[in-house]
């Protein structure tokens, strides 16, 4: 499994507490940055740089939504969507893209944002949904 | 052939001219009596006649006179003539003859005799109608083949122009569309390049954004420590060099596509070149858990652009890091006497044989661009600026087992123009 970036914030809690969202982005300062703005907004966060590694954290836990990048190197945004779609288990997860291609040629199966992000309506988004998940 | 003939009998003397129509009554003949040589010219004028049977005294125009006329006639003179004669004296034979007759008949006139005569001129007549008839349908049969050649002729080549025709305009066609399909071709190149352009100069944007994001919410909370305020600039630090160098990329690709590479060749040390280099991009090597090593002689000096060698030296090893990242970096420079040699050695995902080639061409990719992003114009650099200086640039990889780039330059290049 690839080195997740949260790993501190993780650590302190058992491995198969449940979390709310999971970052995957093969940048590591956009990764990193995320995570921050998501834990201070009062989430708990698990990171991965790519598709395959997101798999494994998914693997341990059931988060409200997964945030991930299209463009990545091994398994890529859009094959991890449809992973986690072949996941009965992970039906409730809400799948958020986050892209620097203003025109990607395969449209995203789900919400996207673009790059450079707007924070509030992410963070925004993202709460909504876990909120409704938690209620 | 039994179409009737005419034959046409001049006697003054009534008696005459029906004991005559009575010896050739009934033979296929229509006859025709005339009772003057007057009376017979106006008949010529009227009908079409085969035979003429003149008596040769008459008063008024005798039978020379007459014969005289008719010979005169253009429309006559052909239509042979038998005179009739009571007198058989030579002198009188001789100037018929030079009237034109064609035959003598005495008088009194044997019956057999006279439609012998007649029979063989008839037959005469109608062979020579008959002959002229074919003739006739020779020259309007040779007139119409004539004329059908000269048509096919002419269907031929106007069929011929009109080919030629249709096939200039296939030509043309295709030519057209040879070069829409290369306009669509360059077109959908620029597109994606756009796009790839656009997710690359906005991603170290995004890297900024958030840091100061996230600086300036932790600031509004006085949650910011002086060590997080520092790791925040270093890492814009970072980002901005990052984004110049894509600039950079940008505009060297925009300079060397429009030919416009001058070099400004000095004296450069390779190895000195290629640690300056490895120090300036040590954000990224971090970022992508890439040590680094660099070894050989030093110095490596020849005579090169520095600025364009370190911006080469620069693709190869931002390459080295995309495509092995969490894997060592090695950089070797050599040199003999004559060259000098710089090798990136990654131990990435390699470049499959078929790709090997194609890597070096302008937007070419070997791996899918919704995975890794680059502009697609690294290499290609490399290779323009290693070729400007009069060297080669190499891939040595095996799928799986990273790539090794080879660059070999001449120590003293000779002046040698940007290739086109």
């Amino acid at each position: 499994m690839q080195t997740l970036t949260s790993t501190a914030r993780a650590a302190s809690r058992p491995r198969e507490a449940e979390c709310d969202v999971v970052i995957v982005e093969d940048d590591p300062i956009i990764r990193e940055q995320l995570a921050e703005a998501l834990t201070d907004a009062g989430m708990s966060v698990e990171t991965a740089p790519d598709g395959q590694a997101a798999l494994e954290v998914l693997e341990q836990t059931s988060p409200a939504v997964v945030i991930t990048d299209l463009i990545m190197p091994g398994m890529n945004g859009w094959q991890l969507a449809e992973e986690v779609r072949a996941r009965p288990r992970l039906d409730a997860v809400l799948v958020l893209f986050v892209t620097a291609v203003g025109n990607a040629h395969r449209v995203p199966p789900g919400p996207v944002f673009l790059k450079p992000l707007d924070l509030e309506s992410l963070i925004r988004a993202v709460q909504n949904h876990v909120g409704h998940a938690e209620a | 052939m039994s179409e009737p003939v005419d034959i046409l009998i001049v006697d003054d003397e009534p008696r005459n001219l029906v004991a005559l129509e009575a010896i050739l009554d009934g033979r296929g003949f229509r006859v025709l009596k005339a009772r003057s040589g007057e009376d017979a010219l106006r008949c010529l004028l009227a009908q079409q006649i085969a035979l003429i049977i003149l008596d040769v005294q008459m008063p008024g125009l005798d039978g020379f006179a007459t014969a005289e006329l008719i010979r005169g006639t253009e429309r006559t003179r052909h239509i042979p003539i038998i005179f009739l004669t009571a007198n058989a004296d030579l002198e009188r034979v001789t100037r018929g003859y030079a009237h034109g007759a064609v035959d003598y008949l005495f008088k009194p006139v044997v019956a057999e005799v006279l439609r012998a005569k007649v029979s063989v001129f008839v037959e005469l007549h109608r062979k020579t109608a008959q002959l002229l008839a074919f003739e006739r349908r020779e020259t309007e049969r040779r007139l119409a083949d004539e004329r059908t050649q000269w048509e096919a002729e002419a269907l031929r080549a106007r069929l011929e122009r009109e080919q030629a025709a249709a096939e200039s305009l296939a030509a043309a066609n295709q030519r057209l569309e040879v070069a829409l399909e290369e306009t669509r071709r360059a077109l959908s190149v620029r597109d994606e390049f756009l796009r790839i352009a656009s997710h690359e100069l906005r991603t170290p944007l995004t890297s900024m954004q958030l840091v100061l994001d996230n600086a300036i919410r932790r600031a509004g909370t006085d949650n910011l420590s002086a060590e997080q305020v520092g790791k925040a600039l270093r890492t814009i630090d970072g980002q901005v060099f990052r984004l110049g160098t894509l600039i950079e990329e940008l505009l060297s690709a925009v300079t060397l596509e429009s030919g416009e590479l001058q070099l400004h060749p000095g004296e450069v040390d390779l190895a000195m070149a290629a640690r300056a280099t490895v120090d300036d991009m040590e954000h990224m090597f971090a970022a992508a858990r890439c040590p680094v090593s660099v070894s050989g002689p030093t110095p490596i000096v020849g005579r090169w652009d520095g600025f364009w060698i370190r911006q080469a030296i620069g693709n190869l090893l931002a390459n080295a890091t995309k495509f092995g990242a969490g894997n060592p970096i090695q950089v070797v420079v050599d040199a003999d006497p004559t060259s000098a040699t710089l090798a990136v050695r990654d131990q990435g995902i390699g470049i499959a044989p078929a790709d090997q080639a194609r890597i070096f061409a302008p937007f070419e990719r070997a791996v899918s661009a919704d995975h890794y992003g680059g502009f697609g114009l690294g290499l290609h650099i490399v290779r323009k600026v290693v070729s400007a200086h009069g060297g080669t640039v190499e891939v040595a990889s095996t799928p799986g087992a990273g790539a090794t780039f080879t660059v070999r330059l001449p120590r003293q290049p000779e002046a040698s123009p940007l290739p086109p």
